[in-house]
Order: structure tokens, then C-alpha cells, then sequence
């Protein structure tokens, strides 16, 4: 078969010694990170991309689906220890894992998560080497007209689906989109939304977006919290192993959330967040221990964990499948791609065989590592968490200030970063969502030149192009996706459901 | 804090970036090849945006219940904008290793911490090993200020 065979030519980039290294020291440094209060994965992958800035494009993105994988992996060991989640896809599993850890079982919480997230992860690997080569093959069929919608559905679901006010998240949409356009417009020379600034020729890089709305904003946003700042952390009692019960009640939560994270993270704009809050309340209803959700039910951890893992799996099948990003996350590694020149799609299977390959390859490595590293490294972990805050993120403004210089050695982009994390910090504080800005950043140019390519194809005639058989279909879903949050909010508020409308809450992922 | 409803406000200061935008679309120059002026997609993003403003603004008016917000404690966050604005200011002109030292002194003491020997210790351990992985271990170039390295 010609998908197994490519994949153990991925397993021959993957496993020199060289390419090994670069995932190991990946899964560690995301995984460490990833535990770090506050940080997700895009903003994981943003601090570490001028480390990968020396090596060839396979060792860069094997480093990268090792960071990956650990970013999504770390914030589950704070949502159990403290009570914190390190990132939001882990907020659900801090109901269960937390009230475990109080129980004193804090060892199974984790051992449920970290397994659950090997199952889900290789499952989800599976599932993207699969859904990623069928949607290859139909993507090569695909022109600019339906390449635009496909970007329109990215954003109306990431609109409709992160925040909690639909005019906020409109906003923060076409606040990317516009400082996507900022610069040369590519097609015809034109500078665009420059207002005379020379340093805004080169547009705005969603790196930059990345580190000044997540990073500098959530320093800022220590600051301004510090008098409230107060955490307990609960130890870990007993082996980091789970009972017979416990393991066998986590296992079809496993499956279960493997499933829905997958297909939910494949889905534009939906991120890890609503996969692990959908997983959340559907083991709640199948359980046989009802009760004991809310109060350390190790379903209530194994499900979502697992779930929030597939999804990082899903969300790479529209990058490497279309070559669109479907969340901030992977709007940042379409950002590392075109670092090196590369743009993800049908095309790279072709032209870049073993570089696609051998990050799908990577992926599956990334996972025994995770299994075999976190387990026996979590307290290590753990130990993290000891750093002092204040040097924790002073730390972490001065490694920002590496990456953004490191990208263009330019000066003007530190006053873009700090500008944009003060924008961030009073989004944040004002209930704006985050993530639609950076997948504008990254749609905006993609957007516009689908748009002026396709109408190039209808002679302008902009119904004419909208309504080709295949984008009809696609802004049909679009639309779906504009009404759907309208439509949720009405029946949990006739059912009296605060979990459905929990899931119209934010995700910056 | 002020009583004013921040959605109100913030619905104005988006109608005002929405405004900016128009302008900077609408003078976009075409060089008449290509079916679609480059003006037409940011001036669009432009209108949208005035009118999530509007949207923003009715919810709020209808009564929508503003964010809840914490008093932000003035003190730390204004020294920390402040200490941030000063070292991305000071990077290039002193050089990485001495603005990132004194910021990292600085920043650590705004945000509470008072071990003033142990956080320059801490500090300059951290800044000499970010300067061994980034430069001398990965070649990245940073700036050197008035330092030979």
C-alpha cells in the first residue's frame, strides 16, 4: 500500500540519530513549557521557533511535532496539581483531576492523562495520515473559488465559536484579517494599511501577533492580577499508576474522547477546548459514577485529556491536507513553514515527500516519548512550578524579545510586539477573544488572493464565483457555523443547560 | 475605575480603528490590472468592523451585562508596561546582554520579589545561558550594545 510505504520512508527521516534528538529535545521543552501557567501551545511554538531557526526543514518540523505534542500534553499536569490549567484545553480536566489530586489521587489522575493522551495521540496520527491523503487527493481538484471558502468557514467557526459576545469575536476576526493586509499586496505592488510607515512594507508576522497578544499580554496580565494571585498545590501521594477500577473505567473514555477530539480538531476553528468540553459532558452522560463527577470522577479526566490531544492531531489535517489553519495553533506552525519557504498543501506531498512524511512519522514518536519521558519526569515537572513567578515571567518577556528579534533582526518589530501586547492585555481583560486575531493575521493575505484569483477565473462576476457548485456548498457550511452559537445558546438557555452554553465560551487555542 | 459601561467604550474605540482602516483602504492606489482593486478588501474589513462597533454598542445599550473585571493592581502593571516599553526600547542601542539583565532585576523586583542578591545571580545565570544556546550555540545574532560579545 502506498500510505504504508511513505510512512516508513517518514520512520527512515525520523529515526537518524540527528532527527531523534531533535524530537526528543522537543517533546521536553514543550512539555516543560507547556506546564508553565498560562502558556498554550501557539504560544509554546512561537517562543521556540528561533531555535529552529539553524536546522534543515526536517529537523525543524520533526522539533516542531515534538513541541506540539508536548504543549498539549504539559497543561494537564498543572490543571491536576494546581488547579491551573496551563493551557485552556485543559480547563475541563482540572473539574475531575483537581478533586482526584485532593483525594490523594493525583498519581492515577496523571497516569489516566498521560496514557489517554498516548492513545488519543496515535490514534489521531492514524486518523491524520488517513484523512490527510484522501483530502490531498480532492484538494488538488479545488481552485481559488473554494480555497476562499474553505478560509471564510475557518474563520465564520472560529468566530461563532470562541468568546463569549459574537460582536467581540467579529471584531477580533477582522482585527486580524486587517493586520494580516497590513503591507505589499503581492499582487499588484500596492502598499496597503502602511499610513507611510517604511517598517510596514514587510506586513506583520503572526509570530509577532502571537507573542505580543499571548505572551507580553499575559505578563502584563500577571502584573495587574498580583495582589490576587494565590495557588495551592496538592502533592503527589502514592505510585504515579492507576488501579485495575480505574484503569478499565479509562479506557473507553479514551476511545471515546480520541474520537470526538479527532473529528472535532478537524473541523476548522474548532479547537481542543470545545472537543474537551463535548468529551467532558458526554462521559458525564454515559457514566455509571454520575455522581462522582465534580468530585474526581477518572473518567472526567481520561476523556477530555485524550480529547484535547486527538483534537492537536485533527487540527493538522487541514494544514497539511489544504494547507489552511484551522486554530492559532496551527495558524503559528503555517507561519514556521513559511519560514522556510514552504507552503503546506497537496503541493508538499508531492514536492516535500520526506519532509511531510517524516513529521507524520515524528508525530508517532513524539508519543512513545511522552509516554515514556512523563511519566517517571513528573516531578520534574512539578519542580517547575517552583520557579518565582516574577522571574518565571520576566523570563518569559525576555525570551519573547529573542524570538521577535531573531525573525527579522528589526528593531521596529519589538514597538509592533509591545504595541500589540498592550492591545492584548485590554482584549483580554474586556472578554475579546484572542485566537480569531492570530488566524486573521494568518488568513487575511490567503483570503484576498483566493478571492481576486478566483474572481480572475468568473471575469469578476462575484455570484458567478460564489455560487460554483463545490463553494456554494462550503459558504452553505459557513453560514452554518455564523448560526450555530445563536441556535446552542437558545436551546440550553429553553433547557435551563449551563454546559452547552459553557461551550460557546472562549478557546485561545 | 470608572462607571462607564467598557463595552460602550470599547465599541468606540473600534468604531475609531474601523474608521482608520476605511481611510487606508479607500486610499489604496489601483493600477487598473486585475479584476479586483487592492483597495477593496481592507476598506470592506474596514466597514465590518464599523459595523461589529454598532453591533457592540446596541448589545451593550439593550442592557447586556458588561465584562466583569478585577480592580488591576496600578502599581506593578504600570512599572511592568513600563519596564517592558523602556528594555524593547534599550535591546538594540545597549545590547542584549546588559538591557536583558537589567530588566530582568527590575521586572522581578516590580512583581514583588525582594531577594535582590539572589535575583541578580539568577538573573545573570539565565541571560549568560539564553547568550551561550542562542549565539554562540545556534549563531543567532543579537544585538551587543557596547559590549565586545
Amino acid at each position: 500500500m502506498e500510505l504504508i510505504s511513505s510512512l516508513l520512508g517518514g520512520f527512515a527521516t525520523a529515526l537518524t540519530p540527528a532527527n531523534l534528538l531533535y524530537a526528543g529535545i522537543g517533546v521536553l521543552l514543550g512539555t516543560a513549557i507547556g506546564v508553565l501557567p498560562g502558556i498554550g501551545p501557539a504560544l509554546t511554538i512561537s517562543l521556540l521557533l528561533p531555535l529552529t531557526f539553524k536546522l534543515d526543514p526536517v529537523g525543524a518540523f520533526i522539533m516542531f511535532g515534538g513541541i506540539y505534542y508536548g504543549a498539549m500534553y504539559g497543561g494537564s499536569t498543572t490543571s491536576i496539581l494546581v488547579n491551573a490549567p496551563g493551557e485552556s484545553a485543559s480547563v475541563v480536566t482540572a473539574l475531575d483531576g483537581y478533586q482526584m489530586a485532593k483525594k490523594g489521587r493525583a498519581g492515577a489522575a496523571l497516569a489516566t492523562s498521560a496514557i489517554g493522551s498516548f492513545v488519543a495521540g496515535t490514534l489521531a496520527t492514524i486518523g491524520l495520515m488517513v484523512f490527510a491523503t484522501i483530502l490531498v487527493e480532492q484538494a488538488v481538484k479545488l481552485g481559488p473559488p473554494e480555497l476562499f471558502a474553505i478560509m471564510i468557514v475557518a474563520l465564520s467557526a472560529v468566530t461563532s465559536l470562541s468568546g463569549t459576545s459574537v460582536p467581540k469575536s467579529v471584531f477580533a476576526t477582522l482585527l486580524g484579517l486587517g493586520l494580516g493586509l497590513i503591507g505589499l499586496d503581492n499582487q499588484t505592488g500596492q502598499l496597503r494599511l502602511t499610513y507611510g510607515i517604511n517598517e510596514l512594507e514587510e506586513g506583520i508576522d503572526v509570530v509577532l501577533g502571537a507573542i505580543g497578544l499571548f505572551a507580553l499580554s499575559e505578563v502584563f496580565w500577571y502584573a495587574a492580577t498580583l495582589r490576587s494571585q494565590d495557588e495551592h498545590r496538592e502533592s503527589i501521594k502514592g505510585p504515579v499508576w492507576m488501579t485495575r477500577e480505574e484503569f478499565s473505567r479509562s479506557v473507553p473514555s479514551w476511545l471515546r474522547g480520541s474520537g470526538i477530539g479527532f473529528f472535532i480538531g478537524a473541523l476548522p476553528g474548532a479547537g481542543a477546548t470545545i472537543a474537551s468540553f463535548i468529551s467532558y459532558a458526554i462521559e458525564k452522560r454515559v457514566s455509571k459514577h454520575k455522581d462522582e463527577f465534580g468530585k474526581g470522577a477518572i473518567e472526567g479526566v481520561a476523556g477530555p485529556e485524550a480529547a484535547n490531544n486527538a483534537a492537536a492531531g485533527g487540527h493538522l489535517v487541514p494544514l497539511l491536507g489544504l494547507g489552511i489553519p484551522g486554530s492559532g495553533t496551527t495558524a503559528v506552525m503555517l507561519a514556521a513553514f513559511q519560514i522556510y519557504g514552504l507552503q503546506p498543501g497537496p503541493l508538499l506531498f508531492t514536492t516535500r515527500p520526506d519532509l511531510v512524511w517524516g513529521l507524520i512519522a515524528s508525530l508517532y514518536i513524539a508519543n512513545v516519548m511522552l509516554l515514556v519521558l512523563n511519566l517517571p519526569l513528573v516531578g520534574i515537572w512539578v519542580k517547575l512550578l517552583d520557579i518565582p513567578k516574577p522571574l518565571l515571567f520576566a523570563g518569559i518577556t525576555v525570551i519573547s524579545t529573542i524570538g521577535v528579534y531573531s525573525l527579522n533582526r528589526n528593531a521596529f518589530d519589538l514597538v509592533v510586539v509591545f504595541a500589540l501586547g498592550v492591545i492584548g492585555f485590554l482584549m483580554k481583560r474586556y472578554d475579546y477573544p484572542l485566537g480569531p486575531v492570530i488566524l486573521g493575521i494568518v488568513l487575511g493575505p490567503l483570503i484576498d488572493n483566493n478571492l481576486r484569483r478566483g474572481m480572475i477565473l468568473t471575469d469578476g462576476n462575484l455570484v458567478a464565483m460564489l455560487t460554483r457548485p463545490a463553494t456554494a456548498v462550503i459558504l452553505g457550511i459557513a453560514l452554518l457555523f455564523l448560526v450555530l452559537p445563536f441556535a446552542i445558546r437558545l436551546y440550553g438557555r429553553a433547557r435551563g443547560r449551563s454546559d452547552l452554553a459553557m461551550l460557546t465560551e472562549s478557546d485561545p487555542g | 475605575m470608572t462607571s462607564r459601561n467598557p463595552d460602550l467604550v470599547g465599541a468606540a474605540v473600534i468604531a475609531v480603528l474601523a474608521l482608520v482602516t476605511i481611510a487606508g483602504g479607500v486610499t489604496t492606489p489601483d493600477p487598473g490590472f486585475g479584476v479586483v482593486s487592492p483597495a477593496v478588501l481592507p476598506t470592506l474589513v474596514g466597514v465590518l468592523m464599523l459595523a461589529s462597533a454598532a453591533w457592540l454598542a446596541v448589545e451593550a445599550l439593550r442592557g447586556a451585562p458588561p465584562p466583569k473585571t478585577e480592580p488591576i493592581d496600578r502599581q506593578p502593571f504600570i512599572y511592568t508596561v513600563a519596564a517592558t516599553a523602556a528594555f524593547l526600547l534599550a535591546f538594540v542601542p545597549l545590547g542584549f546582554i546588559i538591557s536583558a539583565t537589567a530588566f530582568l532585576i527590575a521586572q522581578a523586583r516590580i512583581l514583588g520579589s525582594s531577594h535582590l542578591v539572589r535575583d541578580s545571580i539568577a538573573s545573570l545565570l539565565f541571560i549568560a545561558g539564553l547568550y551561550l544556546l542562542f549565539v554562540q550555540g545556534l549563531t543567532i545574532a543579537l544585538p551587543k550594545g557596547p559590549l565586545p560579545f
